[in-house]
């Protein structure tokens, strides 16, 4: 064992009240006791400090208990200090829930990510499905509604959504019509066109 | 005399952007004609429950027909005003909403009035005269002094009444009404009397102010309808155009509905859109028009097929010899399919027949006998000069998009004559500044067509699979992507529509980017290529080049 073992085993040892540097020359004669202090200090792992007209020694925590208890500006220091680390704690939660907010934000806004999920084959089956479920007695649907259901489905942006109904209608035309109107849709020849129906 | 094509002696085509009574007697397509058959047979239920019998509030029928705008609704009711089949057996009044303004009921009263021909106001008029005529026989006082017959008239008996009516109705006497009212009272209503009066006196239209209330017009117009069916034997058709969800136009239409005008039909005619607009707006019309006897379904009017019919008809009612054959019509057909798939714009009535119209002028000015192309690519180029190809940057004309559209069917060729496009649209990219460090031979991979580095000095590799069975583009396109250890992005340009969107797959830091082109983009690349090889290309075409290299995502 080193003689910086030794010191460092007696210190721990001694618990709050921490050791008198001249009970620990008494105890270690066969080595240099204030080379060997000195180290240890360096390294952080004791501290030595005055209590009283002696010299003491502790460990790094047991020295901070100890002033803790005997000095009041030391206390309030500490308490202001863990009112700021808490405060950083809780910012610090905060940005990290709001990076990982954005995170989710970009990955749903990744065009590449999401088209991946979706192709005109899957598209038109859902978009069928919604249309043989239209309760209405002409057969038209809002492309709005169509599009709110498929978002349920799909994690598909409004501009892509109406992309993929271009396409739809586009390449089945026959299956399909479109008709002017709404709040949003497909423009064809300038005219915004909000309904669509299976024909 | 100027001829057009098919030996035709006139254009057959409309020219107006909304039909004209003319126009509307020819009916094309299998859809509207199926709606002209559905209001016939409502038409033929109902008339043929009046036969014999009073009409009741049960013998009101409510059509609706919604369709979008330019399909062919108000041609539908227009056409069916002038049906030879229902003008013997019906009074139409034809009313367009729109052109109703401030809508109040006086307004809509008188454009119900002004809606009707003016030939059954007319058998109207001179059908009362000749009743009150007949009625001498009951009341032969009266009627004399209605018709102003003096004493020397007398003596020649009642034979010169007939003459009286026809004189009055040439507008050289008048009928001397305060007697009128006595004659009719014990067959027709106060109401009616007061309708028969400025009806005789030709001022129907002048004393709609008279009417004070909305129910005061609806009895003056189950009135109408009454006389109609008793003097003329005839139903009456109340024809609503423009049908929206105008607090003023859902009272009314509420009201008629409600009223049932007995011997009568009513037609709403609307967008889709209105008709969700009425949904939302007023719940009980909409209810109402829920339950409509019958509704109008024209889905499908603006399909291929359909179009291709009306334009069809139009051309063979007019084609007195018989010029317009199958050859022809096969032809016309082709070129009516290439504007339907191509131009999305114009995939409705409306819009093709105005085309053709223009089409039709000018085959005519340059003298050719058919319809061609070049001649529907100028046509197009000079009434929409905004539109082009569907999908197209290349702006090519429609004689070359067809040209080229047969070619890109061929297998063993396209493949080839992509790569041979990408190489001389990326030379011409590099020549630009776009790209550099061209490298046409294959030195990567398998797989590999291309390699070049990007503005960014991110080296690229460029792989065409097209027209390939499925197997064979995922064998090529894995090949390829083993170049990913030493390029920093893969381009796979493939027309296997079947691939999943667009999108990319990542290997490490590097991406694999397919790029599904349709037949539009596929075109265009071998349209630059005739181009650039013919050293045609010019400034505007350098720009559309960069912009087509830019949608395959080479640079």
């Amino acid at each position: 064992m080193s003689s910086e073992e030794l010191v460092l085993e007696k210190v721990l040892s001694t618990g709050s009240n921490g050791i008198k540097k001249s009970d620990l020359k008494k105890q270690f004669t066969s080595f240099d006791l204030d080379q060997t202090l000195e180290n240890l200090i360096n390294d952080g792992k004791i501290c030595v400090d005055k209590k009283g007209s002696a010299y003491y020694c502790w460990t790094p925590e047991v020295y901070l208990k100890h002033l803790n208890n005997v000095d009041p500006k030391f206390r309030i220091l500490i308490e202001r200090i863990k009112v700021i680390e808490r405060k950083m704690d809780s910012h610090s939660n905060s940005l990290k829930d709001a990076i990982n907010s954005l995170i989710e934000i970009l990955k749903m806004e990744n065009p590449d990510s999401q088209k991946a999920l979706v192709n005109l084959d899957n598209f038109k089956i859902e978009f069928d499905t919604i249309l043989s479920r239209s309760n209405n007695s002409i057969g038209w649907i809002e492309l709005g509604h169509v599009r709110n259901e498929l978002s349920q489905k799909f994690d598909l942006g409004k501009n892509e959504f109406y992309e993929l109904v271009e396409q739809l209608v586009n390449t089945y035309h026959n299956e399909y019509e479109l008709s002017t109107g709404g709040s949003e849709g497909v423009v064809v020849r300038g005219l915004l066109h909000g309904y669509v129906r299976g024909i | 005399m100027r001829l057009y094509p098919y030996g035709l002696k006139l254009n057959p085509f409309p020219s107006s952007p909304t039909p004209s009574f003319s126009d509307s007697q020819i009916l094309g397509g299998k859809t509207h004609k199926d709606a002209r058959q559905a209001i016939v047979t409502c038409f033929s239920d109902l008339y043929s429950k009046l036969h014999e019998t009073r009409p009741t509030d049960r013998d009101f029928r409510l059509i609706t027909m919604i369709q979008d705008v330019g399909s062919g609704k108000t041609h539908l009711a227009f056409h069916i005003k002038g049906l030879p089949d229902l003008v013997d057996n019906a009074v139409t009044s034809y009313i367009d909403l729109s052109q109703v303004s401030p809508r109040d009921i006086h307004n809509i009263y008188d454009s119900i009035l002004g809606g009707f021909n003016h030939d059954d106001v007319e058998s109207l008029r001179r059908n009362i005269l000749y009743l009150i005529c007949d009625k001498v026989k009951d009341n032969g006082k009266c009627v004399r002094k209605a018709f102003n017959y003096g004493f020397l008239d007398s003596l020649s008996g009642n034979n010169n009444l007939r003459n009286r009516v026809e004189e009055i109705l040439k507008g050289k006497r008048k009928l001397n009404f305060q007697y009128v009212p006595e004659i009719l009272s014990s067959d027709f209503s106060e109401i009616q009397i007061q309708i028969i009066r400025s009806l005789i006196e030709d001022r129907l239209r002048n004393d709609v102010t008279k009417v004070r209330s909305l129910e005061g017009v609806i009895n003056s117009l189950s009135s109408i309808a009454d006389m109609n069916l008793k003097l003329l034997n005839k139903l009456t058709i109340f024809q609503f155009d423009e049908f929206d969800s105008k607090k003023e136009s859902l009272d009314f239409i509420k009201a008629i509905i409600n009223a049932h005008i007995p011997s009568s039909i009513l037609i709403l005619i609307l967008t889709p859109s209105s008709y969700d607009e009425i949904k939302k707006e007023n719940s009980s019309v909409f209810d109402r028009l829920e339950k409509a006897n019958y509704k109008i379904d024209l889905a499908g009017s603006n399909t291929l097929s359909e179009l291709n019919d009306i334009i069809f008809e139009y051309i063979r009612h007019y084609d007195e010899n018989n010029l317009f054959t199958s050859d022809y019509e096969n032809n016309l057909a082709t070129i009516i399919k290439l504007v339907y798939d191509e131009f999305a714009d114009f995939r409705n009535v409306r819009s093709m027949l105005n085309i053709f119209y223009h089409a039709t002028e000018k085959a005519s000015k340059r003298g050719s006998y058919i319809l061609d192309e070049s001649i529907i690519d100028d046509t197009i180029k000079s009434i929409y000069p905004g539109s082009k190809i569907r999908g197209s940057l290349m702006n090519m004309p429609l004689s070359d998009f067809i040209k080229l559209k047969m070619s890109v069917n061929n297998k063993e060729t396209i493949e080839n004559d992509i790569r041979e496009a990408v190489r001389n649209l990326l030379t011409l990219t590099n020549y630009e500044g776009y790209v550099n460090e061209l490298n046409f031979d294959n030195s990567i991979g398998e797989g590999v067509d291309i390699t070049y580095n990007d503005s960014y000095g991110s080296k690229i590799a460029v792989s065409v699979v097209i027209k390939k069975e499925a197997s064979k583009t995922q064998a090529k396109i894995s090949n390829a992507s083993k170049s990913l250890n030493i390029v920093d992005r893969l381009v796979v340009l493939t027309g296997d529509t079947n691939r999943m969107f667009g999108g990319s797959s990542r290997n490490g830091n590097n991406v694999t980017t397919i790029v599904n082109m349709d037949n539009a983009k596929i075109v265009d690349l071998i349209y630059f290529n005739n181009k650039y090889k013919n050293q045609e290309i010019l400034n505007d075409d350098l720009e559309r080049a960069i912009t087509l290299a830019r949608s395959i995502k080479l640079c």
